[in-house]
């Protein structure tokens, strides 16, 4: 391991030697000790004055455990120099983690290519370039509100909406040489020549239409309402823009441009998982994580991309998903934490991404095998307890088992899928390490019963029995069998993004995907995960969606 | 031919060890002698003197549908009482406690009947009927099974399992259920292991040196034995793994 985290782990405990398996406790002020808890006090003995309830009331020693008898440390978000308490780290403290979920729940990409058939050969229109701007900015005047076909709707603020849009992408250089600039999501500009020539190979001709619409659309209602929103705005756009009438055809044709090339990024949950509609992090597949990261566009390294990317996963699956829609309330923000936070990821995936370079001469080299599995499964768990025997800092840095099976489980990912660049050999080691190696070597599990998901899903890792498993890239939390759970969500995007990373894919399952989530234009830019959510724990990151502009005095 | 039990596989003293935990006629050595009524005060959940409560009648004295598991099958005394049923939970520091959570789990399956258990990372929760908890917490705590400074009886707040320990080689317990009597060279509990305080000391004897607990480990690293060199271990492990990924596919495909 190199020094770098250990050296960070010293700072944030104020401590010289990580070496030592001896400290003192109970002598850190309790809950004083930490920035947050000391303002998160003060908040509420205001706030008890206003509403006249009591709330929060960290100080007291007698509502359960007396907070803060051993060190409370701050930590650094990894890649960055900022250091943040865990407080910041809360989906709910944190605006940059709400608006990426936000970007991606308010996503609609459709194909048009359908659209403009039914056009040309039932409706008998041409569809141009020209048309095609023509319709782009309608589209963009109703996607935020506004009214096309009655006088008498009741408009939007478009300050309130003021982030909706809709643009266009394509691999068709012909036709985005003539389109508007201000409504195209251009390949070319937003990619390396190899990474671009590769996407719009695999976009190809056809034309996707990329609509977000407004933040607080999904604020007010949840990802459900995006596919609605879109489709029912953007058929009115077509309406206007191409002069429709009639019934029947225009039944058809709505339709068609609603629902026939719609891109579903989650599907519904179904009613075990909590049922929600489509969109949700809940329904993602987990190879999407490699698709909506945009870090492998901003760097050619590609553990980097794989590092932004798991703290994406993190932040999708476990702030948002399981702490939002599935616990609520606290929940396990400290121990997705070490996902992304003071460089100790890092340098255990480096250390295994360079074991395998030395070993297979390279990434994606090694032929799929069990003995290659086991090879590097083995190498990355031992590593990784080594280091925890060495530096009892660390280890009580990462004091619980769940904490240690999130980084275990994603070099149990991402090993097997650097050497191989297969997929399913990362998800066999994913689920090996998570079911044997750090069972038999510690005795001790991570959650209880954690691993017995780990059990199944070995089982199931070759299935493609609708029931129990899928390719690795299209599996996600919403498969059956139960075969889930919170590690299991926020980690299993490490084998799908490794394996597409080693073999330097430019996309992981969709181009389409891919290119919508390069648009420079979101809120959150996600060819730098960690650093935006790094503003986030500073409150300088600006959100969108909120209702500033209908507040009293607006 | 009659086969060996195996138990657990490898050939070093980590193994070695393991087996001996999970060998059912293992009699484990007595280091402490803990009384009745505080280890029914450190558990918590009924006063010393007091009746078990029951949650149905004693089984002699119901009349019971006919069923042959019930032949087969002899009630614990707690069972047969109708005690309702009450848990213990140990937590084992990584500093080499003398069990695991994983082997305990193991452990327990294997040498108590009657009970339901689960394994996390830092603690094991033993659910079972009262006057059989009380039987098996007592071996739990009086034999080498205990260390008082690497495990504690915790029901709630448990974490602490892989802190540092502190000056006096406790491990950390943010509920300060335990001190360390420096004169005495006792550990002494004044809460239950829900944390509620109890109206006496209680006493759980001396820890033994760091030389002693890992002679006696069951973990492997860098303090016992490497986890790299505990080959036949990964040799089953990787067995394993491949026969439930190739068994799911295709039974066919496992090796007999």
């Amino acid at each position: 391991m190199e020094k770098k985290s250990i050296d960070i782990i010293k700072e944030i405990f104020g401590e010289e030697d990580a070496e030592s398996k001896h400290t003192s406790f109970y002598e850190f002020g309790g809950w004083r000790q930490s920035r947050r808890k000391r303002e998160y006090v003060e908040i509420a003995r205001d706030l008890v004055k206003k509403r006249g309830v009591t709330g929060y009331q960290g100080d007291r020693d007698d509502m359960g455990v007396p907070l803060g008898q051993r060190f409370i440390e701050p930590y650094y978000i990894s890649g960055t120099d900022i250091l943040c308490d865990a407080e910041d780290l809360h989906q709910i403290n944190n605006a940059a983690i709400q608006q990426m979920g936000d970007d991606i729940k308010r996503t609609a990409i459709s194909g048009l290519d359908m659209a403009h058939r039914m056009l040309e050969v039932r409706i008998g229109a041409t569809v141009t370039p020209e048309t095609i701007n023509r319709y782009l900015e309608v589209a963009n005047h109703t996607i935020v509100g506004g009214a096309v076909a009655q006088e008498h709707m009741a408009e939007i603020n478009p300050a309130m909406t003021r982030d909706g849009y809709v643009k266009i992408t394509t691999g068709n250089e012909d036709l985005t040489d003539h389109i508007d600039k201000q409504y195209l999501i251009d390949i070319n500009m937003e990619y390396p020549e190899d990474q671009a020539d590769a996407l719009k190979e695999g976009v190809g001709s056809s034309l996707y239409q990329v609509v977000r619409v407004p933040t607080i659309a999904v604020r007010n209602a949840d990802g459900g309402i995006t596919h609605r929103w879109a489709a029912n705005q953007c058929t009115l756009a077509f309406i206007t823009a191409y002069a429709l009438g009639g019934g029947s055809v225009l039944a058809d044709f709505s339709l068609t441009s609603k629902h026939m090339q719609y891109v579903t990024l989650g599907t519904p949950t179904y009613p075990r998982r909590g049922p929600r509609g489509r969109g949700e992090p809940g329904g993602i597949p987990y190879a999407y994580v490699g698709d909506f990261c945009q870090a492998d566009a901003a760097t050619g390294d590609p553990l980097r991309y794989f590092l932004e990317s798991m703290a994406l996963s993190n932040f999708l699956y476990l702030n948002l998903w399981v702490n939002g829609y599935v616990i609520g309330g606290i929940g396990g923000v400290n121990a997705g934490a070490v996902i992304f936070t003071n460089n100790v990821l890092d340098e255990f995936a480096k250390h295994v991404a360079d074991w395998i370079i030395e070993r297979y001469g390279g990434f994606a080299r090694a032929k799929p095998s069990f003995d290659v599995i086991r090879d590097v499964c083995h190498e990355a768990c031992f590593h990784v307890l080594e280091e925890y025997n060495r530096y009892p800092l660390l280890l009580e840095h990462h004091w619980g088992g769940a904490i240690r099976m999130f980084v275990l489980s994603i070099l149990g990912g991402m090993g097997p899928s650097f050497a191989t660049g297969h997929s399913l050999a990362g998800m066999i080691g994913y689920h090996y390490v998570g079911g044997y190696l750090m069972k038999e070597a510690w005795g001790r599990g991570s959650f209880g019963s954690q691993d017995s998901v780990d059990h199944l899903n070995l089982a199931y890792a070759a299935s493609m029995v609708p029931d129990e498993g899928l390719l690795p890239e299209l599996r996600g939390p919403n498969i059956s069998s139960d075969s889930t759970n919170a590690i299991v969500m926020t980690t299993s995007a490490s084998y799908s993004v490794a394996a597409h990373a080693a073999r330097k894919d430019a996309w992981c399952l969709s181009p389409v995907v891919k290119v919508a989530f390069s648009d420079s234009k979101l809120p959150f830019d996600f060819k730098h995960v960690r650093a935006e959510i790094a503003r986030g724990t500073q409150h300088e990151f600006m959100p969108e969606g909120d209702r500033d502009p209908i507040k009293p005095g607006r | 031919m009659a086969e060996k039990l195996n138990i657990y596989p490898g050939a070093d003293r980590v193994a070695e060890r393991r087996r001996t935990i999970l060998d059912k006629n293992t009699k484990f050595r007595e280091l402490r002698e803990i009384p009745d009524e505080d280890l029914i005060l450190l558990l918590g959940h009924r006063n010393p003197g007091e009746r078990y409560t029951s949650v149905h009648p004693p089984l002699d004295e119901l009349k019971e549908p006919a069923d042959p598991i019930r032949e087969l099958i002899e009630p614990t005394p707690g069972a047969r009482g109708g005690d309702r049923i009450r848990y213990v939970q140990f937590t084992d520091s990584v500093y080499h406690s003398p069990v695991t959570p994983v082997f305990r789990g193991r452990m327990y399956h294997i040498r108590y009947r009657g009970v339901d258990t689960i394994s996390y990372s830092g603690r094991e929760l033993m659910e079972v009927r009262e006057r059989d908890l009380e039987l098996y917490t007592k071996e739990l705590i009086e034999t080498e099974l205990f260390d008082p400074a690497r495990t504690a009886i915790r029901g709630i707040t448990v974490h602490g399992s892989a802190m540092r320990l502190d000056e006096d080689g406790l491990m950390f317990d943010a509920r300060r259920r335990y001190m360390y009597d420096r004169e005495k060279g006792l550990v002494i509990y004044t809460k239950n292991q829900m944390a509620i305080p109890i109206d006496k000391s209680i006493p759980v004897g001396s820890p033994r040196s760091d030389e002693e607990l890992k002679s006696d480990s069951i973990i492997y690293g860098l303090d016992t034995v490497r986890c790299r060199d505990a080959e036949e271990v990964w040799e089953v492990t990787g067995k394993l793994m491949e026969a439930n990924v190739k068994g799911g596919f295709n039974p066919g495909l496992v090796e007999r």
